[in-house]
């Protein structure tokens, strides 16, 4: 499945310690950079910032999705990251988010790349999606749920 | 059942986009209301809303922080609101919709759906016909260029270097010549089958192909291409349209396999039961223009130049330039050269006139001038375009008159030009070319005499 490909255990971390926005952007974009992916972490950073500055991709009902589609990026990665006290990630209703993807496409990436990425996103608006999400206690249980898309 | 659309998109478009395409779905679902949205993602646009659907819908929701086209709602009640809002408020605006107090988009109520459809059904045969003859034209030049460039530089070797027997015969002329050969006889199928294509789609460019390729090998040229094209592909349209019964497991074989088969036999079978009398007619045409050049000149000159320079590159310009290609592929070297020296002349005579009289120009406009100089060497019509928009009334006439100067010497003098493109570029080719640059020369001059005469001078500054 080409979701899969989008996912590794190695840039999950179901356990995140930042409170702050800041915070959590600095261990999201850490775990990607200790994973390998990212070919300048500092590009990537801004790019995701850059979008924040947008809009917020906090969006209420508990999820965090920040991305950036940048020449930064060696190859397409989603990281998943989870808090259980929730942190502020300036969504417009004031909520905590507790479920984090930070995306990170590459500047050429392909269609399916792209695809897999739509299917992903659209399947975060589903409620049952992201409960089973939440109650996912390890890496391979995420994976696991993931599969099922 | 109330029929809603909506349009999601952000800049990165990977993410949001979806996320508020399924948001307003489920809303929706959950509404009560049937929902289609388009998606501008960095995938680029899928699902677009096409003007049927925009005509049919009770509103439209526009969720997107990037710019898409908004016109086309006019006369809809449509919401418009960041990408964001489609995500998190997606049941509010789905509920806001189906309340019906959403203000309508204001604006002329062509709403590219309505327009959009009217023109399709009201588009005139005519119009239709010129669309599908031109889809085919379009295609078809880039081959007839290419061929003729290519067989022209194997003259430089000699015009019979291309022949063994010949004592000009010399191998690298030989190879180049087959390749411009080849290139050029692409352009009866290719023109078939673009014209198909046009109208019904691929299937219709496979059956074109083949009737064109038949018309090719059997001599019906250039009118049995265009009937070919138009035949398979209205053709195309019915079988397509006849085998919609079919069971949708039998979908992958008919596009592949039930389709092509009937309309290349269908279409085959006709063009070669209809070669003799179509080639027939078209060698006539072609004795008849070829004649016209020898029996008077000066008509035939008189039409392709102002043929050429009424529209500069238009419909009218083209359908000149066509007929030259069309004869040079028929090794008519003659006609061509009367219809590049009429292309060439209108922007010389805009840049002689700029060189000579720059008070009649303003600034840019005379730089605009030179730059036609260089456009007009090379064969680019459309150099004159801005001087005549200006004043077209006093300016085409005398664009007119100055290519059918250039194109009626060319006749006279019996100037060959054995390529389609290129304008000096090819004066080696040309022959004789002296000959042939003082006909053009001459064109021009008494166009630029004629266009300053008539202008009035521009207040310099």
């Amino acid at each position: 499945m080409e979701i899969m490909e989008l996912f590794d255990e190695s840039t999950m971390n179901l356990n995140l310690q930042g409170e702050t926005k800041d915070q959590i952007i600095e261990e999201m974009v850490t775990l990607l950079d200790e994973g390998g992916v990212l070919a300048d972490k500092d590009d990537y950073k801004k790019a995701i910032y850059a979008r924040e500055e947008q809009s917020s991709t906090g969006l209420g009902f508990d999820i965090a999705i920040p991305h950036a589609k940048t020449a930064a990026v060696k190859t397409a990665r989603v990281a998943f990251g989870k808090s259980d006290k929730g942190f502020d990630f300036g969504a417009e209703d004031g909520t905590k988010a507790h479920l984090i993807f930070m995306i990170a496409a590459t500047d050429t990436d392909s269609n399916l790349h792209l695809q897999a990425l739509a299917t992903l996103s659209r399947n975060l608006i589903k409620a049952d999606f992201r409960a089973k999400l939440l109650a996912a206690n390890t890496a391979g249980e995420v994976m696991d749920v993931l599969k099922t898309l | 059942m109330k029929k809603l659309l909506g349009v999601t998109g952000c800049p990165t478009g990977i993410a949001h986009t979806y996320m508020a395409e399924e948001a307003l779905k489920e809303a929706a679902e959950k509404l009560g209301a049937e929902m289609k949205v388009e998606t501008n993602g960095a995938v680029g646009v899928e699902n677009e809303l096409t003007a049927e659907d925009i005509a049919e819908c009770d509103g439209i929701i526009v969720a997107c922080d990037k710019n898409v086209d908004m016109d086309r709602f006019n006369g809809k009640p449509v919401i418009e609101v960041p990408v964001s809002d489609g995500i998190s408020k997606a049941e509010e605006l789905v509920q806001k919709m189906l309340d019906g107090n959403v203000s309508v988009r204001g604006g002329e109520v062509k709403a590219a759906g309505s327009e959009k459809k009217a023109e399709e059904g009201k588009d005139s045969i005519g119009h239709q016909i010129y669309k599908h003859l031109m889809n085919g034209v379009s295609h078809m030049l880039p081959f007839v260029v290419a061929g003729g460039v290519l067989t022209a530089i194997s003259f430089l070797w000699g015009i019979y270097s291309a022949d063994p027997t010949n004592a000009q015969y010399n191998e690298i002329a030989a190879t180049i010549k087959t390749v411009g050969g080849t290139s050029m006889g692409m352009m009866v199928p290719v023109l078939a089958a673009f014209i198909a294509q046009s109208i019904g789609d691929r299937p219709g460019m496979i059956a074109g192909f083949v009737g064109g390729m038949i018309a090719n090998t059997t001599g019906s040229g250039f009118i049995g291409a265009i009937i070919a094209g138009f035949f398979a592909g209205y053709l195309c349209k019915f079988v397509v349209n006849a085998l919609k019964g079919l069971p949708r497991q039998l979908e992958g074989l008919k596009s592949i396999f039930f389709i092509p088969i009937i309309t290349v036999a269908i279409v085959g079978i006709l063009m070669q039961i209809t070669a003799g009398p179509v080639s027939g007619i078209n060698k006539g045409m072609m004795d008849f223009l070829a004649g016209l050049q020898n029996s008077s000149p000066i008509i035939l000159g008189l039409a392709v130049g102002c043929m050429s320079a009424f529209d500069m590159g238009g419909p009218i310009n083209k359908a000149a330039y066509v007929t030259g290609t069309t004869l040079l592929a028929q090794g008519n070297f003659y006609f061509m050269a009367g219809v590049s020296a009429a292309c060439i002349t209108p922007p010389l005579i805009i840049a002689l006139a700029a060189t000579f009289a720059p008070k009649k120009f303003t600034k840019s406009d005379r730089a605009a001038g030179l730059v036609n100089y260089v456009l007009g060497f090379t064969h680019i019509t459309e150099g004159a375009i801005p001087f005549a928009a200006k004043d077209p009334v006093r300016v085409l006439p005398i664009l007119m008159a100055g290519s059918s100067i250039s194109a009626i010497l060319s006749y006279v003098m019996k100037v060959q030009v054995p390529a389609p493109h290129g304008g000096f570029l090819i004066l080696p080719l040309v022959h004789p070319a002296v000959t042939w640059v003082l006909c053009i020369l001459a064109g021009s001059v008494v166009g630029a005499v004629l266009y300053v005469l008539t202008a009035k001078d521009v207040e310099q500054k």
